[in-house]
């Protein structure tokens, strides 16, 4: 059941309903509700699979509860390792192992992977890495184990985050979901707002950029270098609005039941460093990457000093390709933004800022210059997410460098001018509100417009440009892949 | 060591390694509100107040530290 | 939380408005299915002889070529078991029918429109013929059964573009393969290319189809209704590439099924040499000027049929 579908409408209306009117006795019983709905949510995508989200809630509920029992080092770190290598181990079996398996993929760069005799588990990607940091933050003491399983399951299975994040921590979810919500009017409406926003992103944004993306990414060798790098503009923009639709539809939906979930995306075009990028790009995964991963990592290497803390960022990043799926295109993905960071580590820029949260509302042209170019950066990374082998990638690069760039465009099927300016115009729309709402919590938190005509008048503008310029012609979102 | 004497020598620490003299004392402050106080730079001011106070952190201690007061805490407790 | 589902239905009750509007103006839009539903409602009785079928009766036979009244009930994607709602609907007010004619492509017996990728049309047979072909809900309504920018274009097209949707004519026959496609699509690699698109891999409908014809040929038994099959013809290209198992299992039906009913008469078309290139559109459908060869010959069945032929 896709978010944006009557069926999941209908659904949530239900779920909301029942929510507020009968299950508002206590937490447990809007637990209990979640849960079922949850399940229930998981179950419509493939029924087997929801036996394993079951067994994952099971297993780790009970790993975490042991490893904070046991107070023997060897035992506890043993009991860690078990819940890492079962966790990993079937994450690896239903990502990794139809293609390692393969012996093309692993000897040749060229192969695009077959994986169509593998059905992925919805959200298996996030749900696990959520797990994964449970039980490591029980093993180092950040937090105690959960001993209500209603309340884990509820944490690991919740319906708007399962698909495609956010990867929430337990520290900041299970404490939300232990006491009772009460109706925060505030919060709901904020939460439509969010709902609404995320709406124009995907079905106005994201899938107007696919309509000329998807069919050039499919078929680069007909187009030249012209129209190739509009395409990768505009799928660039395809992937961010459409996760970012998709995070804003989820945190929204969350809000609905009094739910706080993490911030995932803030303005990240409008960064001027790598650094600052990935602080503003994934906010969740980048934080989970750089707990779990980067930070024991680089601490253990901290002996070599930068090299110790570049390898770790490379790695880091190579990690945040694999996670994407194992392919050379992600793996390149991750590799080349690892080796961004390389010339930041080396030539550190002076801060005249002490305190973070200053956001520079008057651009200049430096400024302006080092988005530009880190977009160019980023852009050139999209282009290997987007393909499906490392051959096609650079077929693809090569021919943007080529004399073909100075062709004229060829329009893919049922693209024209008049609907590749309306996209424009709707991408510069999107990131001019991006810019201006960067202080608040996301987009259309319109708290600061005093007249509430004004405020009515936007979300009418925005319900019509939706029902006008909205397209649903490629209505799956793209991250409920991994 | 005096408490003062670690201040001031984290603070070194810190506003060399974050290109920024204008980073001011306060022991309330998380490293999310100071500016570029992030995940890498982080590993290098954990790396440079060892060398600095020949001390030894393990990863445990560090993942519990709220505010620049409790990592002043944790060195005192080292030294 | 009054507060809130007000003001949540004050911002749904102009969409459920403008909703309900575009449904009521996407339903009046002139198509081939409500066109020939008015039709069969308007006119049954004067219906002597019913073509029933998918693309290879919508194009193959023309009504204007058959002396008799013969009205053209095909659809593309047709399956054999909306041929028999459509029938069993219609078949009570058509007092004077003697004829149906069914044209049996090598899919009949294995495409059900209902389990295939474009199972969004069945909304026309739910919306303009009233049957209930389906469980989906989706495919009771306009707006719910294609996403909102195909049903949008739809009404712009129609309402403000006055681009018409309606291809067929007055006895159903769609008229638009004038000519036939050029003739690299007809013979050659992309031939063989087309042919396996066209192949069917799910045999599981065999006997839920088959059990549909039968059911109409019986139900025409009981009322002195000949019906003939036939296998349409097909270019040499087709034949000679298709999958010769399908084909010559629905050969194989329809032959068994003449021989089980004596109201039936079977003709096998497929590599008859009348049919020539010039009168192909592609390589399995008929254009206009085949069509009229072929209804031309079913014509003369009807009009030589001898007294223990067909009743």
């Amino acid at each position: 059941m896709n978010f944006i579908s009557p069926g999941f409408a209908l659904f949530l209306s239900i779920v909301f309903l029942l929510y507020w009117f009968v299950f508002k006795k206590n937490a447990r019983s809007q637990n209990i509700l979640l849960l079922v709905a949850s399940l229930f949510f998981y179950s419509l995508f493939n029924f087997l699979f929801s036996g394993l989200l079951i067994f994952s809630i099971l297993f780790n509920f009970y790993i975490g509860k042991l490893i904070e029992n046991t107070r023997k080092r060897t035992a506890r770190k043993w009991l860690l390792a078990s819940g890492l290598i079962v966790n990993l181990g079937i994450l690896f079996c239903f990502k990794y192992f139809n293609l390692f398996s393969s012996l093309s993929f692993v000897n040749n760069f060229n192969s695009i992977p077959q994986a169509e005799n593998i059905v992925l588990p919805l959200g298996i990607s996030f749900y696990t890495f959520q797990v994964l940091g449970y039980i490591t933050d029980v093993y180092n003491d950040e937090i105690n184990s959960c001993n209500d399983l209603l309340i884990f399951s509820t944490y690991v299975a919740y319906f708007p985050k399962i698909a495609s994040g956010p990867i929430e921590s337990a520290k900041k979810f299970l404490p939300q979901v232990a006491v009772k919500r009460n109706f925060d009017y505030a919060l709901a409406t904020d939460g439509m707002r969010q709902i609404l926003w995320g709406l124009f992103t995907k079905i106005v944004v994201a899938n107007n950029c696919a309509s000329f993306a998807q069919p050039v990414f499919e078929n680069h060798d007909h187009y030249p270098g012209s129209t190739l790098l509009l395409a990768s503009f505009f799928y660039l923009f395809q992937v961010y609005c459409d996760f970012s639709g998709y995070s804003n539809i989820a945190i929204g939906i969350s809000k609905l039941f009094g739910i706080q979930l993490s911030r995932n995306f803030n303005a990240p075009f409008f960064s001027t460093s790598i650094r600052e990028y990935w602080q503003k790009w994934h906010i969740t995964l980048t934080s989970w990457m750089m707990k779990y991963v980067f930070t024991p990592l680089s601490f253990s290497l901290r002996r070599f000093k930068k090299a110790g803390t570049l390898i770790s960022i490379i790695i880091t990043f190579v990690a945040v390709g694999l996670w994407h799926g194992a392919e050379w295109t992600f793996i390149v993905f991750g590799l080349l933004h690892g080796i961004y960071f390389i010339p930041l580590m080396l030539f550190p820029k002076k801060n005249n800022d002490p305190l973070s949260h200053k956001q520079t509302f008057f651009f200049n042209l430096a400024r302006f210059s080092k988005m530009f170019g880190l977009f160019l950066l980023i852009m050139l990374t999209c282009i290997f997410f987007g393909s499906r082998s490392l051959a096609e990638s650079f077929g693809f690069i090569n021919k943007i460098f080529s004399d073909s760039l100075f062709s004229s465009m060829v329009w893919p099927p049922f693209t024209s001018v008049f609907r590749t300016f309306i996209t424009v115009l709707f991408i510069v729309i999107l990131l001019a509100t991006e810019g201006m709402q960067r202080p608040q919590s996301h987009e259309l938190q319109l708290a600061d417009i005093k007249s509430p005509y004004l405020r009515r008048t936007i979300y009418i503008a925005i319900i019509l440009v939706i029902l006008l310029f909205g397209s649903v012609m490629h209505i799956n979102f793209l991250y409920s892949r991994f | 060591m005096e408490k003062n004497a670690i201040v001031e020598k984290t603070l070194i620490i810190i506003r060399q390694v974050l290109k920024n003299e204008k980073i001011e004392w306060n022991g309330e402050l998380t490293a999310e509100e100071i500016n570029g106080w992030d995940s890498l730079s982080h590993m290098i001011i954990i790396t440079e107040l060892e060398n600095e106070f020949k001390i030894k952190f393990k990863l445990k201690e560090l993942n519990k530290l709220d505010n620049l007061d409790s990592l002043i805490t944790l060195i005192q407790s080292k030294v | 939380m009054k507060l809130f589902i007000k003001k949540i239905i004050l911002y749904l009750l102009p969409l459920l408005a403008m909703s309900a509007i575009s449904e009521y103006l996407l339903r009046i839009i002139p198509n081939d299915y409500n066109k020939k539903a008015t039709i069969f409602r308007r006119d049954p009785e004067k219906i002597k002889a019913l073509i029933l079928g998918s693309s290879y009766g919508l194009y193959d036979l023309n009504p204007d070529y058959f002396k008799q009244y013969t009205f053209n009930g095909c659809e593309a994607l047709q399956s054999l078991d909306l041929d028999k709602k459509i029938f069993d609907k219609y078949q009570g007010r058509m007092t004077n029918l003697e004829y149906v004619i069914m044209p049996i492509s090598f899919a009949s017996f294995f495409f059900k429109l209902e389990t295939s990728k474009e199972n969004h049309l069945v909304k026309n047979y739910c919306l303009y013929y009233n049957l209930h072909a389906t469980n989906d809900p989706t495919n009771y309504f306009e707006l719910l059964n294609q996403p909102f920018s195909v049903n949008r274009k739809r009404l712009v097209d129609y309402y403000i573009n006055h681009i018409q949707d309606v291809k067929i004519t007055d006895r159903g026959f769609d008229s638009t393969y004038n000519t036939r496609q050029t003739n690299r699509q007809l013979v050659g690699p992309t031939a063989s290319f087309a042919i396996k698109q066209l192949n069917i891999t799910d045999f599981s409908k065999y006997k839920e189809l088959r059990r549909c014809l039968e059911d109409i040929i019986v139900k025409c038994k009981a009322r002195n209704i000949g019906v003939i099959l036939l296998t349409p013809p097909a270019y040499k290209t087709f034949y000679s590439l298709a999958d010769t198992a399908e084909l010559n299992s629905s050969i194989r039906t329809c032959q068994s099924i003449q021989q089980d009913f004596s109201n039936v008469k079977y003709f096998n078309f497929l590599e008859d040499t009348d049919f020539t290139i010039d009168d192909f559109f592609d390589l399995s459908h008929l254009n206009k000027v085949g069509a009229k060869k072929l209804s031309e010959k079913i014509n003369a069945v009807i009009e030589n049929n001898n007294s223990d032929l067909l009743k």
